[in-house]
């Protein structure tokens, strides 16, 4: 099976002090990326822990295919254990980091402990050192870029740093690389801004040499002569349909669809877009570099769940505005699903629904932690109660759209998964509405047969984000493709996707989550039964927990 | 009786509108009316060559996808509205079978 290469580097904070080990048995059962973060956080978090505890850790990792010249694979992953869920969980990131970090030779990057005052952590291939960088205290993505252009003449895509929300530890505040690719999802910023480190940077010539099937040609072939409308429109071209299917949630999830949607659709964002923006090796090319000219905003996107959280769910119908609270985030350093689920909730608690001002008011707020923004700042599942609002989260992760009142096994993959309530976790709605071939397509309606159907598309995202393989890359990916790419059966391949799901639930029902944290803020017909079905699926047990023999399994299969 | 067609992103930009209403008799179907327009927008892409809906092309009836309804023999009623979709976000572009 194909993996990543190359020793962990583990860096201790506290006594800046730098090991490496050998974790060829960890990459050869995992892959890379979320796979081994999962694997090495759940041998070594302690499980007690506050996430804000110095002894919290935190893995950078990539995949084998972060070496490779083949389109859908400039990411990589961070794992850690969630301010925001409280539970050990993964996010990924585009952009051009992954490459950078390659070269450093290393296949993972572990940090420990807790640095004394605000640090740059510099890893190379021949050392890692520590620079004390109190200039750089409350400094934006976008300073902190130039700082290390400057002083150390790196480039953006060198570079993962937090902004002025992660030093406040807002609860979802993202780790930010390339300027404005986040690893968005779960808090990662805030858990750099515990550690008192302000920013990674990863540069070297030692990338390791992986043989890579020649399928990637075909994907990056087939990739280059894609027309898909995401080219031009990235995420947001999907905006229509999801309003028009009703899974584009609008006032703080009031509704289901959105009367002003067309003031925010992929038609609007590609009107600002000016120019081709992609992440390392991709020849999709669907991000979104754009500006408005009337104001100068610049900005890249909004991306679809940018445009449903602070369009759609903050009663927004202007294009520009959505662009300033995506640009806001992106400087400030935060997750735009949860920060614009968070402004949502105060605006419903204010009845101040489409005030455009006050949105962009509470986002610099909530990132500064001032005022209200220091209520918010802590997640909707930790202030709905002084606010008065619903608590529109699960595990404490607010809801990204594909809303599961309508297309219900995202709903339950909403309630199950091990991060919280994200729709990158599965990506059933894409089966649901359908965004795949009309023969896979499954009736949105109901929970009957589901369960098993959302566990393999757990599994293979699980999958993916040990390659690490985009989530777009869904129309070019075919049973036969993975296991030609990887080297493996698909069932070998879905065994690791569910190894990585049940180690993050086995660590996670060990800070207490079980059957009654996989729940939802409303109703599904069936959804007990389907409960039931999907633990049995994964051989869980009934009550969400995770038998105490599958994991000692899967440790002697190290 | 009226019904209301609406179409989104390429679509849109063949057809010049973001709606067409259309006269049907009651209990026309999906299809018969998706067919007429065709007829009279050549280049609008919802059928391929042999006559089916492009995989990757989603008719929705009232916000339901008429595959899980009665696909193309979806009877209409009155003040019912067609939204018809291109490929969107995640889709290829690429007729898959002649890459897979």
């Amino acid at each position: 099976m194909l993996h990543a290469e190359g020793p962990l580097l583990s860096i201790d904070l506290s006594r800046q002090e730098t090991e490496t080990e050998n974790i060829d048995s960890v990459l050869e059962s995992f892959i890379g990326g979320r796979g081994v973060g999962t694997k090495l956080g759940h041998d070594r978090i302690p499980t007690d822990i506050d996430p804000f505890d110095p002894e919290n850790r935190l893995y950078f990792s990539t995949g084998p295919l972060q070496i490779s010249i083949m389109s859908f694979t400039g990411r990589m992953n961070v794992t850690s254990l969630s301010p925001l869920s409280s539970g050990l969980a993964s996010t990924n990131a585009g952009g051009f980091m992954s490459r950078n970090f390659a070269d450093t030779g290393y296949s993972a990057v572990e940090l420990v402990g807790a640095c004394d005052e605000l640090t740059a952590i510099h890893v190379r291939d021949d050392g890692v050192t520590f620079e004390s960088v109190p200039a750089l205290e409350g400094a934006l993505v976008s300073e902190v870029t130039e700082y290390m252009d400057e002083e150390h003449d790196l480039e953006a895509e060198n570079i993962a740093c937090i902004g002025p929300a992660g030093e406040n530890q807002v609860r979802f505040s993202a780790i930010m690389t390339t300027e404005s690719r986040a690893f968005g999802r779960g808090g990662m910023g805030a858990v750099l801004g515990s550690k008192n480190v302000k920013a990674v940077t990863f540069a070297g010539d030692s990338r390791r040499d992986i043989d890579i099937p020649d399928i990637s040609t075909e994907i990056h072939r087939d990739a280059a002569q894609s027309d898909s409308i995401m080219k031009r429109q990235g995420t947001a071209s999907v905006t229509d349909l999801s309003n028009e299917l009703g899974t584009f949630p609008s006032r703080y999830f009031e509704d289901v669809r959105f009367e002003g949607f067309e003031g925010i659709n992929g038609d609007m964002v590609e009107s600002k877009k000016y120019k081709k923006g992609t992440c390392s090796a991709c020849a999709f090319a669907c991000k979104l570099p754009t500006k408005d000219e009337a104001t100068g905003l610049e900005t890249e996107g909004p991306e679809f769940e940018t445009i449903m959280a602070f369009g759609g769910n903050c009663a927004i119908d202007d294009i520009v505005s959505v662009m300033k609270s995506n640009e806001l985030c992106d400087e400030y350093g935060m997750d735009t699903i949860s920060c614009g689920n968070a402004v949502a909730a105060y605006l419903k608690a204010n009845d101040a629904f489409g005030d455009s001002e006050l949105v962009h008011e509470m986002v610099e707020k909530i990132a500064l932690r001032e005022g209200d923004g220091d209520l918010l700042a802590e997640g909707i599942h930790r202030f709905h109660d002084e606010l008065g609002v619903e608590d529109w989260t699960v595990k404490g992760m607010s809801f990204s759209a594909h809303d599961g009142r309508t297309v219900h096994g995202q709903g339950l993959s909403f309630a199950t998964a091990n991060r919280g309530a994200d729709h990158m976790y599965s990506t059933f709605y894409a089966w649901e509405y359908p965004l795949v071939s009309r023969d896979e397509a499954v009736d949105p309606e109901g929970l009957e047969g589901k369960a098993p159907l959302v566990v393999e598309q757990e599994q293979r995202r699980a999958l993916e984000d040990c390659g690490v393989v985009c989530r777009f890359s869904r129309g070019m990916q075919s049973v036969e493709r993975l296991e030609s790419l990887f080297m493996a059966d698909y069932e070998d391949l879905l065994d690791v996707g569910e190894r990585v799901i049940t180690l993050e639930r086995h660590f996670n029902n060990q800070r207490g989550f079980d059957r009654n944290d996989d729940d939802l803020p409303y109703e599904l017909p069936g959804f007990e039964d389907a409960l039931d079905e999907y633990y049995a699926e994964h051989g869980w047990q009934n009550d969400g927990t995770v038998p105490a023999n599958a994991v000692s399994d899967e440790a002697a299969a190290d | 009786m009226e019904i209301e067609l609406k179409l989104f992103a390429t679509l849109r930009e063949t057809v010049g509108q973001k709606s067409v209403t259309r006269d049907v008799e009651e209990g026309a179907t999906v299809g018969a009316v998706l067919r007429d327009l065709v007829s009279e927008y050549p280049d609008l892409e919802i059928f391929d060559e042999t006559d089916e809906v492009y995989d990757h092309v989603n008719i929705l009836i009232n916000g339901r996808n008429i595959q899980h309804v009665d696909g193309l023999d979806t009877a209409l009623s009155a003040d019912d509205t067609i939204g018809v979709f291109p490929p969107v976000e995640g889709g290829t572009g690429l007729d898959y079978d002649s890459v897979a």
